[in-house]
């Protein structure tokens, strides 16, 4: 056999690199070439000057595909510098996106978010400069809260028939909320925090990843019937 | 010769040349750190240079520029000034920083922000003030902060006064008494000026003699403010002098490893061959970038290993005991006393009891005990009854002990000891409570730091023989709070809170110096190598994301803003500056020696991440090649003679690779012992022999363990599982008939499970819940509860004469007194805190209340049934040392051998027919009836259920041998219904039989020794002796297992047949 292999997709190949201006969703199998793909449209887009490495955002599942992707990204522009076939301008673009590829968002999502929450904290209602926790210390300051709250409610009856209310709206309203004496002992303990609200706040100024919010906390997580 | 050799030679000359021709001439070096300081400092001293003095940038500043500030009242602005000025400005924020203007990171962020802004031309300000809400808002602050702050001096201030003192100073006549002895000045490799420092040395410049030497990397991108910094002195100093390390060094090594600290030991094991081949440890150093973890680890791991270390602190003062100390009263004072933060401050802090008498010492982990017994929570009150309960509780518990002989000498002697300690424990937390209420609240830092400093001197022990860094930490403390008093200026009137909130913020920040610089390996981070030369370097953690870190956008004042307002060239530092200094600071550790070292660990474990090399050690891998190296091509170039890569500590210990580098197999180095002995024993497996024979094993604990992990693989009960035959013997023997009398219920537990048994009667081990955790009445003390509850309206109506025949009911009146009682036992129940939280107990104290109303309902049904015409209630038998009139006779059974088994107890209830001949005994039980079901067959359930023939042996003995006695546990709650187990009451003389078989096995198991552990069934996840036995978490996972592996010892054939009785039968 001789010949170049053209492969039967090489139009929509084609297209992903080259169509710079084009939204595109790109569906394939399992080692079908998304990545290089990806790549080759990345160094388009930075060849071209359309865009710089620190003005495109890559957003993978996991770290190690941000990771393999940074390093596949880091090898095409190296190349692209030595390679006398591009123009002047091309390469010294692709030498400039050398020194950006550690400023890039080629990243997780929850990275990606974390950042964009850096930029912008105050729209978000959390202070500028806030740390996200680690899961050990989220997983300890979550502790901490629910034993706090756990003690503010249960010691005070007033509370306690307000979180029952939240419990069973049905029957609470109704109802004495004491007479299911068995209920309040079985609820049990939420396994995360469920979602963003009002930071929480710690006196070493981190805000946990995610937020306190009674209400949306409990749904879902109760054992009652 | 390093690569700054050639610079520091320039340096030598250059002093000569400035010295003119007399060597006792001054001169002065102003160097880029306190640690180049130290180190030329050292060398000038070896070469037999005389009066050369090496300076920071910020010292001459102030030597300079100090006096004139201080002669018109200013004071210098220190980091609690700052903080205090940045606080008074953000608790005034408005628009876009209102809403999270209280939040510490905001004024850190603030603090931040201010500090760029303090070298901002005033129109670059203007024009961040027109600009959108965040920077115009921050500039607004800044310049608040800066009125505020008017009356101390920065650095900058400082720099600019001295600029101006020299200017003056060399006008007016050229002498100056500063100047004058400072001599010449060499500013030599300092790469970071602002602008009142330019302006300094300007004016030194034009005054006096002075040359500027700066270094450079020979990267462009990190020398570009070099450059710059070369352009603005043009004029003042022609072109300066450029010292470039544009050589390759001799050595250059990667090292990938598995982890931080196997990078880290490598680095050790490096370093000791290197020592070994003649290079002095102060002449080498690890560098690292990121403080968390290497700031810690390196240190921790280097002294494991025994090498002197050296260089900057970075543990924050929070971290060292006088901080934690301090932070620990602080959070005291403003929570409720809590028991967990009392006990978590005690257990990690160098306490000593203000109280200095004799007896009054803190005993930390003996107190954590009593307040768990004593079930205290938090608040003062709580803290001091409780105590005060348990004292009582324990001294009464161990004189009644004593008068009935029931207990021994020693045991005694711990409970009057115990209750001393409540005691002891009691006056602390009184002293405690009263000392952390600020008696000054709201008037003064003066008297806020007075009262710190009070309950420093009161608490803090200095004699704990701390070590130097530690004991060092106490007098920066007391440095901290001495500040503090200058706060009132800035902001009158502090709350606690304001105070706390200064003290946390002020701790957190590090200094001082660890070891003696000249002697250890120096480590620390990287900017702070620049301009020491070493032998050897080692630059660890270099990991993506950390080398060089990702710089993040001033959200404050982004860099958009800046470059709006004029960026760079206005006092505005952007992003790309702090690129260039990373990368500065990198390439300039590097610089400090021709023998380098780079590593990176592949995961950290703690956080659970895969790390990836950094670019810059991918570009060091790439010259090294002399080809583009990736990520992905590195894996596969683990034979390179410049690459190490640790698979693991096993594979570590089969290459042995540390002599190292480039020479595979050929090191003998090891970082410490522990290397030794894993490489000892190592090699013994690899030569054929058996792990557990070696030497090393045989001659320590490792032989215990290789011996327990045999036994218990063992199809023998073995002394690893529970057999204590061994120490079983005459001398120390645990054999139930040796004592005064027996319980059935410890029988019953040895029956259920024998190492369960093992553990709580013989070793007197138990489980000591955190009362913290206690939610809810408990199941024992909600029983307990109830039992006393009945026993006291039952006696009360016997005393009165009002027990009401079987036909008759009980009626409104006693129901009257039944809840009277109940509600007094319920606050006697509440004072303890036995009951927990408020809401959970109101639920049962509503359930409680309701089943002893069905209670007297079930009662009128019972006692017509049986033909009930009096009772007894709580009848003790056997009972030490107690007279006829107190308590029956104990009950007894003679067993095969002779011997006899003597009991004591309680019944709860005996109810007797109007005949006098027969007689019912009542064991109330008010959990769940699930665990009896065993007895409607097994009347004793495999000898687990022991109670009902012991008692009725004991009402036998006091009734009279005619009487014909019946047994029951009797549910008393609404939830089980009131039923009687087993349904038909159990005759003594039906079950005598099976009842002294099961005794004699079981005395019989406890005297040889044998406790094994059984777990029983499996049930709801775990098995049915296990659920809330408390040791639970002590038996291995895979208990069942471990069970039917030891029941095949022929010695527990016995226990078997009586525990597994359907198991022996199939069997």
């Amino acid at each position: 056999v001789s010949g170049e292999f053209i492969s039967a997709d090489q139009a929509a190949r084609d297209r992903i690199r080259d169509s710079l201006d084009e939204t595109l969703f790109v569906e394939a199998g399992a080692g079908t070439g998304k990545t290089t793909s990806l790549v080759d449209r990345m160094m388009g887009l930075v060849s071209t000057g359309r865009a710089t490495l620190d003005r495109i955002a890559v957003i993978t599942f996991t770290e190690s595909a941000a990771a393999e992707l940074r390093d596949r990204v880091r090898e095409a522009l190296e190349k692209a510098v030595d390679d006398a076939g591009l123009g002047d301008g091309a390469r010294e673009r692709c030498r400039q996106g050398i020194g950006d590829i550690d400023q890039a968002s080629i990243q997780t999502l929850h990275s990606f978010a974390a950042d964009l929450l850096q930029a912008r904290p105050l729209e978000a209602g959390l202070p500028p400069g806030f740390q996200v926790m680690d899961r050990i210390a989220a997983d300890l300051a979550f502790e901490d809260e629910w034993k706090r709250w756990l003690d503010t409610t249960l010691d005070d009856a007033a509370s306690g028939q307000s979180f029952a209310r939240s419990q069973w709206p049905s029957t609470a309203s109704t109802t004495d909320w004491t007479a299911s004496p068995s209920r309040l002992q079985r609820t049990r303990r939420p396994r995360r925090w469920t979602r963003w609200s009002a930071p929480h706040r710690s006196s070493t100024g981190c805000v946990s990843t995610l937020a306190w919010e009674r209400t949306t906390l409990w749904s879902g997580t109760s054992t009652a019937s | 010769m390093g690569p700054l050799a050639g610079a520091r030679v320039r340096l030598r000359r250059l002093v000569d040349e400035l010295k003119s021709g007399d060597p006792l001439d001054p001169v002065t070096v102003v160097v880029p750190s306190t640690y180049a300081a130290l180190s030329l400092r050292q060398e000038t001293g070896r070469s037999g240079m005389a009066n050369v003095r090496f300076v920071v940038l910020a010292r001459l500043s102030e030597l300079l520029g100090a006096p004139t500030l201080s002669a018109d009242m200013r004071r210098p602005m220190t980091h609690l000034i700052e903080a205090s000025g940045v606080r008074t400005v953000a608790a005034a924020a408005e628009g876009p920083l209102a809403s999270t203007r209280d939040h510490p990171q905001t004024r850190r962020s603030l603090r931040n922000t201010f500090r760029q802004l303090r070298h901002a031309s005033p129109a670059a300000l203007d024009r961040l003030s027109d600009g959108p809400s965040v920077p115009a808002e921050t500039v607004r602050l800044y310049r608040r902060f800066r009125e505020v702050t008017g009356p101390y001096y920065d650095r900058e201030e400082l720099a600019q006064s001295a600029a101006v003192s020299v200017r003056a100073l060399g006008a007016e006549d050229g002498q100056t008494t500063g100047l004058d002895e400072m001599g010449p000045v060499i500013v030599y490799l300092v790469h970071d000026f602002s602008p009142g420092e330019r302006e300094l040395v300007e004016a030194l410049a034009n005054r006096s003699s002075c040359a500027l030497l700066l270094g450079l990397t020979g990267d462009a991108e990190a020398d570009r403010p070099l450059h710059a910094t070369a352009e603005r002195f043009l004029s003042t100093f022609g072109p300066p002098e450029m010292w470039a390390d544009d050589s390759r060094p001799t050595s250059s090594h990667l090292v990938v490893a598995p982890n931080g600290q196997q990078e880290v030991r490598w680095a050790i094991r490096h370093m000791l061959k290197a020592s070994q081949d003649g290079v002095p440890f102060h002449r080498m150093a690890v560098l690292y970038r990121k403080t968390e973890p290497y700031g810690v680890l390196i240190r921790e791991e280097m002294e494991l290993a025994g090498l002197p270390v050296a260089g900057p602190d970075t543990t924050p003062l929070s971290q060292r005991a006088a901080g934690r100390t301090l932070l620990g009263l602080l959070k005291l004072s403003t929570g409720e006393l809590s028991r967990d933060a009392v006990m978590a401050w005690l257990t990690s802090c160098p306490i000593r009891s203000p109280d200095r008498t004799r007896g009054a010492q803190v005993s930390p982990t003996e107190w954590d005990l009593i307040s768990r017994k004593a079930l205290i929570v938090r608040g003062r009150e709580q803290w001091l009854d409780r105590l005060d309960s348990h004292a009582a509780r324990v001294s009464k518990r161990a004189d009644a002990s004593t008068e009935l002989g029931d207990m021994s000498e020693s045991s005694a002697t711990r409970l009057h000891r115990e209750a001393r300690a409540s005691q002891a424990l009691k006056g602390f937390i009184s002293k405690l409570a009263d000392d952390i209420r600020p008696t000054h609240s709201g008037s003064s830092w003066a008297e806020f730091s007075q009262w710190a400093r009070g309950l420093m001197e009161g608490y803090f022990d200095h004699r704990a023989g701390l070590p130097p860094v530690e004991a060092d930490s106490e007098q920066r403390v007391t440095e901290m709070l001495l500040e503090l008093e200058g706060a009132d200026e800035l902001e009158p009137r502090p709350s606690l809170a304001v105070f706390v909130q200064a003290i946390e913020e002020s701790l957190e920040s590090a200094g001082g110096h660890l070891g003696q610089t000249g002697r250890g390996v120096f480590v620390g981070p990287l900017g702070s190598a620049v301009g020491l030369e070493f032998d050897l370097v080692h630059v660890a953690g270099m990991v993506e994301g950390a080398v060089p870190p990702k710089s993040r956008d001033d959200p404050l004042v982004p860099d958009r803003d800046r470059r709006r307002a004029g960026g760079q060239a206005q006092g505005l530092p952007l992003q790309q500056a702090h690129r260039a200094e990373e990368r500065y600071d990198y390439l300039a550790a590097l610089a400090t020696s021709r023998s380098r070292v780079l590593s990176y660990p592949v995961s950290d474990p703690i956080g659970g991440r895969t790390h990836y090399p950094s670019r810059w050690f991918l570009e060091e891998a790439s010259s090294l090649e002399g080809a583009p190296v990736y990520t992905s091509t590195l894996d596969g170039m683990s034979h390179r003679p410049w690459l190490s890569r640790i698979a693991s500590v096993e594979a570590f210990l089969e290459t042995n690779e540390t002599g190292g580098i480039g020479q595979t197999g050929a090191g003998e180095v090891l970082a410490d012992i522990h290397d030794y002995d894993l490489g000892s024993i190592w090699q013994w497996r690899g030569a054929g022999c058996r792990v557990s024979q070696h030497p090393l094993v045989l001659e320590t604990h490792l032989a215990g363990g290789f011996e327990l992990d045999a036994g218990r693989l063992s199809q023998r009960l073995t002394r690893w599982d529970g057999d204590v035959s061994a120490v079983a013997t005459d001398a120390h023997r645990i054999d139930p008939t040796d004592r005064t009398s027996d319980s059935p219920s410890r029988l019953e537990r040895w029956a259920r499970c024998p190492f369960s048994y093992l553990l709580g009667y013989e070793l007197k081990l138990g489980a000591l819940e955190r009362p913290e955790d206690i939610t809810t009445i408990s199941p024992a003390d909600k029983g307990l509860l109830i039992h006393r509850i009945l026993e006291l309206f039952i006696s009360e109506v016997l005393e009165q004469g009002e027990f009401p025949s079987a036909s008759q009911p009980w009626n409104d009146e006693h129901r009257t007194k039944l809840h009277r009682i109940a509600g007094a036992a319920f606050g006697e129940a509440e004072s303890t805190g036995t009951t927990g939280k408020a809401v959970l107990w109101e639920l049962e104290r509503r359930e409680i209340l309701s089943d002893l109303d069905s209670f007297l309902e079930a009662d009128n049904r019972q006692r017509e049934r049986f033909g009930t015409a009096t009772t007894f209630v709580e009848a003790r038998f056997g009972m030490p040392g107690s007279s006829a009139a107190q308590s029956w006779p104990g009950a007894s059974i003679e067993l095969p051998d002779g011997t006899s088994l003597r009991f004591h107890g309680l019944i709860d209830r005996v109810d007797v027919t109007s005949s006098g001949r027969d007689a019912l005994v009542i064991d109330y039980k008010t959990g769940s009836a699930a665990p009896y079901s065993g007895i409607a067959k097994d009347q004793i359930d495999r000898g687990r259920r022991l109670q009902l023939p012991v008692y009725s042996l004991a009402a036998r003995g006091a009734l009279g041998e005619e009487v014909g006695v019946h047994a029951a546990y009797w549910f008393v709650s609404e939830r089980e219904g009131f039923k009687l187990a087993p349904p038909e009451p159990v005759a003594l003389d039906d079950v005598l039989e099976q009842f002294e078989g099961a005794v004699t096995t079981i005395v019989s198991g406890i005297r040889e020794g044998l406790f094994p552990a059984n777990p029983g069934q499996p049930r709801q996840g775990s098995f049915e002796n296990c659920r809330y036995c408390d040791f639970d978490s002590l038996c291995p996972a895979y208990r069942d297992v471990a069970w039917r592996r030891k029941k095949a010892d022929p010695r527990l054939a016995r226990y078997r047949k009586l525990a597994d009785p359907v198991d022996e039968g199939q069997s």
